[in-house]
This record gives C-alpha cells, structure tokens and sequence, in this order.
C-alpha cells in the first residue's frame, strides 16, 4: 500500500477512537487538491501553509527536518514519536483518549438529559438524570446511572487536563480548561474543585508572573507573525523575545522565546 | 496447520508496522498550526488546542 493508502486506512480505522490524521504542505490549495486529493485519494485531514509557519514552529529537539516527514502527538498536545508509527503505538496512545458520546440508545424517559448532554451541558444533564437513576424501572435505572457515570467520568478527564496543564505551567489553557468545566459541569463536585483551584491559582505569585511573561511571549510572537518570515522585518520580534527570555528567567514562556530566538536567529 | 500459519500471516499483515525511522520523543508541547485553508476536514479549522484529548500523527509533506 502506498503512503496515501496507509494513511487513509489509519485516519479511517481509528477515527472513532479518537485519531486524526493530519497533513500539512507549503503548496497551496489547489496543488493539493489536484495532485493529493483528487489525482491520489487522500481522505485524512490536509492543510495548506504556505508561509510555512508551522513547520517554522515545529523544531523538535533531535527531530529530524525536511521534508516529508512524520511526528506522533498524544491526546494531552505532546509530541511523543517521529517517523511513521506503526498500530501498536497508536492503540497505546489510544488507550487514554476519552469519548464523551454516550455511544449507546438511551431510554425514552432521558431524552431531556440526552439532549443536554450533547449540547455539552453535562451538569444539567447529571443532575436531569438524577431521580430516574433509583427508579423501579430497570432499564430506565440502569441507563440513567450510565449518563452520570459517563458525566462524571467526563469530568475527571477534565480535571486531568487541568492538573496537567498546571503541571506543564500552561496557564491560559488551564484558565479556559476551569471556566469550561464550571460552565459545563456545573453542579458536580469537579465544577466545585475548579472554582477551588481558579481561587488558589490566583492567589499564587508565581502564575501571575508566568501569565505576564506569557503575555509578553504572544506580543512577541505576533510580531514575528507580521514580519512574515522577512529578516528584515524581524527586529521588533528579536527584540521583544529577548524581553521575555531577560525579564521572566525560568518561565514556561521565556523558554518558548529562547527557542524562537534559536529558531529566527535572534 | 499450515492454513493456520497462512491465515495468522494475513491477519497480522493487516495491522501497519512502525517504519525503521520511527523513534521515541520527549513529549515536547505540541505549537499551533497555521493553515489558509483546511481541506478534508467539513467545516472545522483544527488548532492544537482543539486536537488536544485526541492522538494525531502530523505528516509535513510535498507533492513534488
């Protein structure tokens, strides 16, 4: 099979699971569509950069370069392989990916609860589900104890992100990550524990200072974007990531601007 | 015995192998991505972020 082919059959075969295939060209669209999509057949995902920004942006440390080449990412955004997997080390990464559908027909009675769930209210829907999960009827009972299962699991894996983002000192995803979970699973213990965490985090010296370092960072970042990969125009880029890796020694941010600097030769 | 064999050999042939080059990384933060247009994908414009809670594989490719 050829490199299409294979990639077609691993986006296909486990996209329910929860992977992707995605491809990324400095050709443009049309090129593309032409010669990848139509002329061979690819169904996975394929982007068009032709500034190249993300392959810019894509310097692993001992990764190779060039072009064509392959890297593995793990369901918490980290890049954990290079090359071409095989089906053994996508069913292990595979392994810790949640899916929220409920996956099964529900009972008549949980339609409301369904329906929230989908919208993505899942607290409304755990609670909705609630005084049918004793009832005496037993496929009713059963199906609504499911619901709340999966909510609460659904919950927990959230809660993970948050701990690992804090883990990881990312800060503005485990900002978002703890205003969706009080909005969504508002009601649940894990919408409590992220209102208890937002409280501590913003009473923490040092997030404040890594999410002013952060701001710093995305300022800089912006500028390299305008200068559109033109050295001449990089100075306010340069200038403001050297900023960064002075002023927030130590940071998750200051070292993103350390690796822009290496990479646009600041 | 030997249909066995064959059968196993047909079995096993249909789960794609790790090329030579596959190597182990670090688990370094995935970046954004940029793209002017996304095909394949209906009417979703993936981000890091909106992958996240899935396992992808990123192919940086030519046609030429």
């Amino acid at each position: 099979m050829n490199q299409v082919g294979d990639l077609n059959k691993l986006h296909k075969k486990y996209f329910d699971r929860g992977f992707r295939v995605v491809a990324i060209t400095a050709e443009n669209t049309g090129v593309v569509k032409s010669k990848l999509i139509s002329a061979k057949g690819a169904e996975y995902w394929v982007a068009s950069d032709p500034g190249r920004a993300t392959l810019g942006r894509f310097t692993v440390p001992g990764g190779r370069t060039g072009i064509p080449h392959m890297y593995l990412i793990d369901a918490t955004g980290k890049v954990v392989g290079e090359g071409k997997p095989g089906e053994a080390q996508i069913e292990k990464l595979l392994e810790a990916v949640f899916i929220p559908d409920l996956g099964r027909d529900m009972h008549a009675k949980l339609k409301g609860a369904v329906k929230m769930y989908d919208k993505g209210q899942i607290g409304k829907a755990w609670a909705a589900a609630a005084k049918f999960a004793e009832g005496e009827d037993r496929t009713l009972a059963e199906d609504a104890k499911f619901l709340r299962t999966k909510a609460e699991a659904y919950g927990a894996h959230m809660q993970k992100f948050v701990e690992a983002g804090i883990a990881d000192k990312d800060f503005d995803m485990v900002y978002d990550d703890i205003k969706a979970i009080g909005k969504d699973f508002a009601g649940m213990d894990v919408a409590t524990w992220a209102a208890d965490k937002k409280k501590e985090l913003d009473a923490d010296a040092n997030v404040k200072n890594e999410m002013s370092a952060m701001k710093s960072f995305k300022k800089a970042a912006a500028n390299e974007e305008k200068a559109g990969g033109k050295a001449k125009k990089m100075g306010p880029a340069i200038k403001g990531y050297k900023r960064v890796v002075k002023k927030y020694a130590g940071t998750r941010a200051a070292k993103m601007a350390e690796a822009a600097l290496g990479r646009i030769g600041g | 015995m030997k249909k066995s064999l064959i059968l196993l050999g047909v079995v096993a042939g249909l789960a794609l192998p790790a090329s030579a080059d596959w190597k182990k990384l670090d688990g370094q933060k995935v970046p954004e991505l940029t793209s002017n247009e996304w095909l394949n994908t209906g009417k979703d414009s993936p981000t890091a972020a909106s992958l996240r809670g899935k396992v992808w594989l990123l192919e940086f490719f030519a046609t030429w």
